[in-house]
Formats: C-alpha cells, structure tokens, sequence
C-alpha cells in the first residue's frame, strides 16, 4: 500500500483511457474489412488476467464507465461498467485458479478469445434485455464473430506487448 | 487469502450496485448524467479531435488500401512509386475533398433556407454498430439536442446530445434511428427506419400508395423543427417488397449522402420559414442532345471546256 504502487496504477488507467480515445477517434474511423480490431478488448483482458480480481473489477469498472461517459457514448450509462467488471473479476478470478494453464502463449490466445466473446456476448445480452434495437441479430452474428476474428489475429502480437510491461508483474509473482 | 476474496466480493457487490443504479437513472430518463457526459466530453473531444486531425491522412492510407484489397487488377496496376506519389499528395486531396463537401453541404442549407453551423466528424461510436458519431461542435455554437444534421446530398442524423463545444450525432442508418418522410411528387407518408447497414426501410402509412423504384423521399419535418427540418433529402426508392393484404407498403431506400466519404456536416440550427418542399431533390443531369446542321455549301460548277473537235 505505498503511493508509488497507486501513482503506477493511475498511470496505467491514464493510459488505458488513451486507448479507448484512439479506439474511438482513430481506429474506428478506418474502414476495415469485418468492423476492425477492438484495441480496448486487446488491452483489457491481458490487463485483468495478469491482476487480482479485486483490482480487475476496479478496473472493468473504470474502464467501462469510461467508455459509457465519454464521446460518442450514447448507451445507457452503466451498460459497459456493468459488464467489464463482470467479465474483469470472473477472468482475474479463473486465471488465479489456473496460472500454469496462463503461461503457455497459444492457451493465453485462447483464453483471450474466450475472454472477449463473453464481454461482447454479455454486452448483447444485457442490450436483449433493456430492450436496446442494437443488441441485434446482426450484432450477435456478425458483428462478434468478425470482431473476435481480428482480435484474435492481432492477439499473438499485441498480447506479448501488454506482458512485457508492468501489467504482468503480478502473473510470474 | 480468505480475507483477499471476501474484499474482492465485497468489492464487485458494491460496484454491480453502482452500475446498476446508474442503469436505472439513466434509463428512466432525465439529465442525471448530463453534467459528467459534458465534463468528460469538453475534456475528451479536443483530444479526438487532434487525434483525428493528425491521423487523418493515415486513416485514409488505410481505408484506400482496404478498398484496393478488394480489386486485384487496381493491386497489380499499384506499383511502390504510385503508393508513395499517393502518399505525398494525400493531404492536399483530402483538403480539397473537405471543401468540395462543405461547400455541397452549405449550397443544400442554403436553398433549404436553413441556417446552419458546419462541423467536422472527430469520432465515430466505439462498438462499431451502434451509429453515432462525434462533431466539433456544440452547445458554444448552438447546437442543441433535437436538432438535424445534414451533409452533402441530405440528412444524415440527428442531435442526440450536445457539450460546449461537441455534440454526438444519432445517424440515419442505426437501427433505432426513424423519420417522417414525404414521398416527392404523390406527397404520400411514410417512415423511415434505420437497418444498421447501407439501406434503410420505408413503411408507407397508406397500402394504396403507388411507390415505384426511383421515387425520391424528403423529410416531413417535425413541429418546431424539432428533431427534423421539413424538405431535406433523404433518399431514393432502391427496392419495392411486394406484400399483398398488409396494412403498409414497405420499400427499401438508399440515403442520398455517401456514408462512406462522410467527414464534413451541418447542424440545422433555425429551420426554415417556410417548407422547401420537393425543391432540394438532386436534379436530374440533363442528357445532351446532339444535333448535327448539315448546310449546303455553294461550290464551284465545273465550267465546260471546249474541246476542239
């Protein structure tokens, strides 16, 4: 419980917001083929799965209210600070169960994608649910599928990336 | 250990609670969360809009070579030196395409008789379906809540909330997004609802309506103006779905505005003293008639020539 651990943490949900400000003004501006990758996604779960889940819902919390609040933010506010402190503390909480399982690099790929099609899929659901138009089928069958496509792709390359910093500190403690 | 979990389930207790109760006032409407979106967003915008701004040119890289990927004959006709010709000119085309928008955009607001204030998009919405996007302008200018926004060729959305100095834009093609339309010429009703893709679907009000492909619809216009200004274009009849007995006619309509170069647009912020009508429809370019005046020329008769015998 030192200053210097929290000034870190800080930092590191500075820049996590950063990301979902280029997700948002930059990547999403692109016209990929299959809706484009998720760098939000790809910096999130890697996060959550090296931390506690005590800190992983904090920061699925954070994070999502983030997302709800700033622009172009149009959704009920709550939607994704609801589900990333969910799928935040239920990812920490199974990687703590299984930490060899996390070591290996296709697992954590698999994991990964696992992790991201429950956020989007309890996304969808909880729009289901509060009558949201854009939780539709072609949220659920088309838009999951390629996004998870990309992130997946991307995964291998981004996944190391986030591990080398000092998100994954606590993994190897 | 045991200590560790418990913290951590108290924790996500408290924070499902707060999410939840956010939830639940947000959804009952009203302007809970006005002050912290607008706070946030004076903060965030500028920061998109640099981000955006800087990346522009590179966005754009990509979004033509995404497109390139689809053609290989343009792929094997690109070579490395056209690539990095295109590169270097990259900047001044999209300044000039900016001002060939805007100017489009400020010509339809004019003979509409709307004022309006043009904007830049800085953001488009993060979940990639749901169809807002972020303008550089806001309250400080204006912009209000309600308010319709226009682009080249016709409407594009709404103003669904507005900060100092950005507002988020509901677009015509999401799926909870719908407007009352005029069919041009018949003046018949109808609606038109977003379908989260290219296309939208016009429900008319009226079973006996003739609707044919090509028809052009504009916007009915609300009371007050408020959300949409009467007499903007918004798209032509592409398909007529045949379905005998129902109520309603039901046809499939293309927006007027190219959503795929869409960067520059105007908030409607007075609307116009009197209904434009039909007159902001896209005029048919007229197709030249070539006619060709053959005119008989005097020439020179030859003159006999006596020949001696």
């Amino acid at each position: 419980m030192n200053n210097p651990r929290y000034a870190k943490d800080a930092a590191l949900l500075g820049i996590a917001f950063v990301v979902i400000v280029i997700q948002s003004s930059v990547i999403t501006r692109i016209a990929w083929p299959l809706h484009g990758p998720n760098f939000t996604l790809l910096l999130f779960i890697p996060w959550v799965l090296s931390e506690t889940p005590f800190r992983a819902a904090v920061i699925g919390f954070f994070m999502g209210g983030f997302i709800d609040l700033a622009p172009p933010g149009n959704g009920p506010v709550g939607q994704w600070a609801l589900v990333m402190t969910l799928i935040g503390f239920g990812l920490a909480s199974f990687a703590e169960r299984s930490r060899d399982l996390v070591q290996s690099p296709l697992v954590e790929v698999g994991i990964f994608a696992l992790g991201a099609f429950a956020l989007l899929f309890t996304w969808g659901i909880l729009g289901l649910m509060m009558g949201d138009d854009r939780a539709s089928a072609k949220y659920f069958f088309q838009f999951i599928p390629s996004s998870l496509l990309w992130n997946v792709v991307l995964a291998p390359f981004v996944l190391p990336l986030v591990r080398k910093t000092t998100f994954a500190r606590r993994v190897r403690r | 250990m045991n200590h560790d979990r418990r913290r951590a389930r108290l924790i996500l207790g408290v924070l499902i609670v707060i999410s939840l109760l956010a939830i639940t006032l947000d959804l009952r409407g009203g302007s809970t969360f006005s002050g912290p979106r607008n706070a946030l967003s004076s903060v965030v915008s500028p920061i998109q809009r640099v981000a955006s701004n800087v990346t522009r040119p590179i966005g754009r890289f990509f979004s033509d070579l995404t497109k390139i990927n689809s053609n290989r004959e343009k792929i094997n006709k690109l070579t490395a030196e056209n690539r990095n010709l295109r590169a270097k000119q990259f900047t001044d085309k999209a300044s000039a395409g900016n001002a060939e928008l805007l100017s489009q955009t400020l010509i339809l607001a004019a003979n509409g008789g709307y004022r309006v204030v043009p904007a830049q998009i800085i953001s488009m919405s993060q979940s990639g379906f749901s169809r807002t996007i972020g303008i550089d302008v806001g309250t400080n200018s204006g912009v209000k809540p309600d308010m319709t926004v226009i682009a080249a060729g016709g409407l594009i959305g709404r103003v669904v909330s507005a900060a100092s100095n950005s507002a988020t834009v509901l677009i015509i093609t999401d799926e909870s997004f719908k407007v009352g339309v005029r069919l041009a010429g018949t003046q018949a009703l109808g609606v038109i609802s977003g379908r989260g893709s290219g296309v939208l679907d016009l429900e008319l009000l009226d079973a006996q309506t003739e609707v044919r492909i090509g028809d052009e619809l504009v916007a009915r216009g609300s009371v007050g103006g408020k959300p949409f200004v009467p007499g903007v274009p918004v798209g032509k009849v592409i398909s007529v779905v045949q379905t005998p007995g129902a109520l309603t006619r039901i046809a499939v309509v293309r927006p007027f505005v190219n959503l795929a170069t869409l960067d520059i647009v105007a908030v409607v912020v007075l609307p116009p003293k009197s209904d434009p009508r039909d007159s902001l429809l896209p005029k048919p370019i007229p197709t030249p008639t070539v006619t060709v005046t053959v005119t008989a020329q005097p020439t020179v008769s030859p003159t006999p020539n006596p020949t001696k015998s």
